[in-house]
């Protein structure tokens, strides 16, 4: 259990010099399996942080979804239920995908999927949804 | 019989260590797990793999893979335990950035790939170590997750720590718990956030003693020498990785043990 406490360098690279200077007599059961194997990245307590943020992560889908979601309610699901894509806004956002695919842009799709999906969006409606003041 | 005496007195010796109430000690002697596994099937492809090839058989160090442990999961499995999820963008630590993918939503995801070829290699040491009769140590100081690593640590037959850390459990061990010997690995699951659950990492490191420690984007990975990138917040996680740590271990003593047979 000989050592100086301190925490520069390595645990390897601190056993190590203890066993070069005669401190410690025998090697610990660790210190061939670890020397063998050594960390990835050195375990430094005085190393910087890499600099810069986190990228996002997008997908061409989300600008359709959010905009479903501000003009629609978002459907009540179960803890059960199986994940997968069985929402009526994942299918709404499948079939805008689709539709966006054969070569119309975002909106056109929009809309397009609005009449496909008239009879599913009647009850998820809010004040938000292009049809709401008529009702 | 060298062999027999040295072990008894290395037995001896662990029993004094934990011998306080603090320090719990797992399920003494190995052989009534050992010998149940003797007729699960990796213990016996692993015997029948050595023979094949007896150059190696010697030292196991040889090998970059020796216990196999590359086969007791893959990265669909991880993906399955949730592990990729991280925490809030808000709370991260910004030396976890080489181990995360991106952020989805405000929320980091964790990169699987790097979390496998960690994983690996920390399975490996921890084989490695308990082939050497080494001591292992888990810690874990979150409530949730007691039960399961104390279930993990003696189905292991090894130690563990999952109440609060008393400051000086390894750096001041012979005065508080009367102790000749300190672990041999430590494996820290749940470190707490913002630096709360670094004094048994510390301590770990100013004592010497390699650690092994899964670390969510929140954890402070610096001074873990073989620090998991994951999720350690979610049971399913925890399960696989309890799981894992356990083969590992009594895969390594299922193969020393055999040695000792013939």
């Amino acid at each position: 259990m000989a050592s100086s406490r301190h925490l520069k360098g390595t645990v390897l690279a601190r056993v190590r010099d203890l066993l070069k200077s005669g401190v410690l007599k025998e090697k610990p059961i660790w210190f061939d399996v670890v020397a063998t194997f050594p960390p990835m990245v050195e375990a430094d307590f005085d190393r910087q942080p890499e600099r810069g943020n986190v990228k996002r992560i997008t997908f061409p889908e989300d600008s359709i979804r959010t905009r479903f979601l501000t003009e629609y309610e978002s459907e009540s699901c179960s803890l059960w239920q199986e994940a997968g894509n069985h929402s009526t806004c994942d299918r709404f956002v499948d079939k805008c995908m689709n539709l966006i695919g054969e070569g119309s842009n975002e909106s056109q799709a929009f809309d397009q999927a609005v009449r496909l999906f008239k009879d599913e969006l009647i009850p998820l409606q809010t004040r938000n949804s292009p049809g709401y003041e008529q009702k | 019989m060298e062999i027999l005496k040295s072990s008894i007195f290395r037995f001896c010796k662990c029993q004094i260590w934990s011998g306080r109430a603090r320090l719990v000690r797992g399920v003494p002697p190995h052989l009534n797990i050992q010998r149940l596994r003797g007729f699960a099937g990796v213990g016996q492809t692993r015997l029948l793999k050595d023979n094949q090839n007896e150059g190696h058989q010697n030292d196991p160090l040889q090998e970059p893979d020796f216990f196999q442990v590359s086969k007791l999961f893959s990265v669909r499995d991880l993906l399955n335990a949730n592990i990729h999820l991280g925490h809030h963008e808000g709370c991260w630590n910004p030396f976890m950035k080489p181990y995360l993918y991106g952020s989805r939503e405000r929320f980091h995801i964790i990169d699987l790939d790097k979390t496998a070829t960690h994983l690996k290699l920390a399975l490996n040491i921890m084989s490695h170590v308990a082939y050497r009769r080494g001591v292992i140590l888990f810690v874990s100081t979150h409530p949730q997750f007691e039960e399961l690593v104390q279930q993990t640590a003696r189905d292991a037959g090894e130690y563990f720590v999952t109440r609060q850390w008393n400051i000086g459990t390894f750096t001041n061990s012979n005065i508080l718990l009367d102790t000749t010997r300190l672990p041999d690995l430590v494996v820290l699951t749940n470190l707490t956030m913002f630096g709360r659950g670094a004094p048994p990492v510390k301590e770990a490191a100013q004592c010497n003693i390699p650690s092994v420690g899964v670390v969510d984007s929140d954890c402070d990975p610096r001074l873990i020498t073989y620090p998991i990138p994951g999720n350690d917040d979610t049971p399913s996680a925890m399960e696989l990785y309890c799981r894992l740590f356990k083969e590992a271990i009594l895969n390594a003593k299922e193969y020393r043990e055999s040695l000792n047979r013939t």
